[in-house]
């Protein structure tokens, strides 16, 4: 098929993801590890790799402040609890350097320090740019059927919360 | 929980969003980063398993 050109799922959602973080002007890095494999054979490997990377990208940006999914995850996907610790072992290498960051760990349980309101068409509109993982409405927006297949992410479409470890405190 | 001691400005920060697939950023933090300073990604995987590798992987 002329002009058509079919891409493997991890470069698919790479192209996704470029244009979803440019349109919002976030600069990105892609670690390229293995998908689903995080928090396996390989994982203090992982975690030290993901944790050091981490550190690099503090001290380019100047970066004051890391957001993780959170101890559990938020949804329990191992994969994003592997992160989660990844960014304490990233914290715990700049304090041991004498620099530290604060810590934004995305609350489940809706019970953190710091919450940020959605603006829900802003999010729906950014979803919906990684038409590969999400169902869309013929409007282009993410499909209101999804929440309910996926009812724990619901609270995410109306405010996100945060516990917050300041740099500087106890862990 | 920690308890502050001063309020917390998140428009003070420069924000490193920390994630494992393309898409968790904008389903987790978006709003987060976009009351930031400056904000950036992080996304560690190629995000290359399916929904069907997913549940695979999570039954292991």
């Amino acid at each position: 098929m002329p002009g058509v050109h079919f891409v493997d799922l991890a470069t698919r959602r790479r192209i996704e993801s470029e244009v979803a973080l440019s349109t919002y002007g976030i600069k990105s890095h892609y670690g390229e590890l293995p998908d689903g494999h995080l928090a396996k054979w390989h994982k203090d490997y992982y975690r030290h790799i993901m944790g050091i990377t981490l550190v690099s990208l503090v001290h380019k940006h100047d970066i004051t402040a890391i957001a993780t999914p959170g101890a559990t995850g938020f949804d329990g996907h191992p994969d994003h609890i592997a992160v989660h610790h990844a960014a304490i072992t990233a914290r715990d290498i700049l304090r041991s350097n004498g620099r530290d960051v604060t810590l934004l760990e995305l609350n489940a349980e809706d019970a953190g320090e710091l919450v940020v309101p959605v603006r829900r068409p802003r999010k729906l509109s950014a979803l919906a740019l990684h038409a590969s993982q999400m169902p869309l409405t013929p409007a282009g927006v993410l499909d209101p059927a999804f929440l309910q297949q996926y009812p724990v992410y619901t609270p995410l479409l109306t405010h996100e919360t945060y516990n917050i470890t300041p740099a500087g405190s106890a862990s | 929980m920690n308890t502050l001691t001063t309020p917390f400005n998140i428009s003070e920060h420069r924000v490193l969003s920390a994630s494992a697939h393309p898409d968790d950023l904008e389903m987790m933090n978006l709003e987060l980063l976009g009351e930031a300073e400056a904000a950036f990604a992080y996304v560690a995987t190629d995000g290359g398993a399916s929904t069907v590798d997913y549940a695979r992987s999570s039954l292991c």
